[in-house]
């Protein structure tokens, strides 16, 4: 009976030798369980259909702001020919070990048209059933004409400053009127604000409808 | 074979340096003139622009990091310190009303004796110009996080727009471009000989601002 005592005695203080000496290697086994144990719980959550499993959030929509109207203006602006246009600007800064390229694509709306507020005191006459009409010359009715939030970034390089992206939108802004304001479409928007003017002078009754520029 | 590689260590960084222009490389910064021409499209149109609105607004942006989920079925959401980052972006919207005369016949105008009555197509909204304030732009970066790309900011830049269309005041617009428009047109029928009182201008009698078409290029 003392030997079977003896044994015990001596296996309980061979099992608390182990743990004592080696406590760093039960430390990490400990570690590696409870990883394991952690891991099962994420996957049992993902497998139950549960998309709500740990992960770094962020929001995607903007603040909530007030606006602000900063003008409110009267016009007068036959409009006759709209040119919808889009157009790819870029800028390149070669570097000592790598090139920077950034480069976007503009959306703009070019509105041809007559300004009427700037026609004269006497531009619509009227003589029995004819009416004379002396508009201003048709021209781009207004320089503003991309819609700077709706481009589409194209692809971007390096670290570029606030001042090259204005060159950006200066650089599509001449483009897209040097290509735009042609004699062709000046021509077609004038042929159409003819047709246009004289529409509206045909359905207010007139027989005859001059239509002259300045 | 010692001498071969330290003398080719030595003239490395002079190759690299004459293959990008010499001592002016990283500073020189010229556009490539590649711009061109994607699409064009016309159309002809018969709009009177009567009234322009330029509304600024100054869209923010608060990314802030959150670890949230669940572990063993515990909802997790904790806020990450050292991750957050923020944008304000300037932008100013303008919108204009037009009256659509490309609608405009003579069902519109009514004559009665020594009066008339027109009743004008009516009116739209739409966006004809936006900028963005890229000298305003401000961004605030923790350290643990990246700035905001060029992609990101248009994307917030858009939203604040599509936030500005969404919350334009419709019946004010709607009422001044109607004012607008009727300013135009009485001159033109009093010097057709109708006299003053007995001229009306007049709209669609239904209209109201959930009928009202609003445009936005896209």
């Amino acid at each position: 009976m003392n030997k079977l005592k003896d044994k015990l005695l001596f296996a309980l203080q061979f099992l608390l030798f182990v743990l004592v000496k080696f406590w760093k290697l039960w430390i990490v086994l400990a570690l590696i369980l409870g990883g394991a144990y952690l891991l099962r719980g994420c996957r049992d959550t993902k497998l139950a259909g549960d998309s709500n499993t740990l992960r770094i959030q962020h929001k995607k929509s903007i603040d909530i702001t007030p606006e602000e109207v900063r003008a409110i203006r009267r016009l007068g602006q036959f409009e006759t020919l709209a040119v919808e246009t889009e157009e790819l600007a870029e800028l390149h800064r070669a570097g000592l070990l790598h090139d920077q390229q950034i480069a976007r694509i503009y959306v703009g709306t070019l509105r041809l048209g007559t300004d009427l507020e700037k026609a004269r005191e006497d531009w619509f006459t009227v003589s029995g059933d004819t009416a004379r009409l002396t508009v201003p010359r048709i021209g781009l009715l207004s320089e503003d004409f991309i819609d700077e939030t709706r481009t589409r970034p194209f692809y971007e390089s390096g670290q570029w400053t606030a001042e090259d992206k204005e060159k950006l939108y200066e650089q599509a802004r001449e483009k897209m009127r040097s290509r735009c304001l042609t004699p062709q479409t000046l021509e077609e928007a004038r042929r159409n604000c003819s047709a246009q003017l004289s529409n509206i002078c045909f359905a207010l009754g007139f027989r005859f409808v001059i239509v002259n520029y300045e | 074979m010692m001498r071969l590689l330290k003398t080719g260590l030595l003239l490395l960084p002079l190759f690299a340096a004459c293959g990008k222009g010499g001592g002016r490389a990283g500073k020189a910064e010229a556009p490539i003139d590649t711009t061109r021409h994607l699409v064009a499209q016309l159309s002809r149109t018969a709009r009177l622009y009567t009234t322009e609105y330029k509304i600024h607004k100054i869209v923010t942006y608060s990314d802030v990091s959150r670890l949230q989920g669940k572990i063993l079925s515990i909802p997790v959401d904790i806020r990450l310190t050292g991750g957050d980052r923020k944008v304000a972006i300037p932008i100013d919207v303008t919108v204009r009303a037009y009256i659509d005369f490309g609608e405009f016949t003579d069902t519109n105008v009514e004559r009665r004796a020594d009066a008339v009555t027109v009743t004008l197509p009516d009116p739209h909204i739409v966006v004809t110009a936006s900028r963005i304030d890229n000298k305003g732009v401000r961004q605030y970066i923790d350290l643990a996080r990246t700035g905001f790309t060029d992609e990101e900011i248009l994307n917030y830049a858009r939203q604040g727009q599509d936030s500005i269309v969404s919350h334009i005041d419709r019946t004010e617009i709607l009422r001044t471009a109607q004012r607008s428009a009727a300013q135009a047109v009485l001159p033109l029928l009093h010097r057709m000989g109708y006299a003053e009182d007995r001229t009306t201008v007049r709209f669609r009698q239904d209209l109201n601002p959930d009928n009202l078409r609003f445009e936005l290029s896209d």
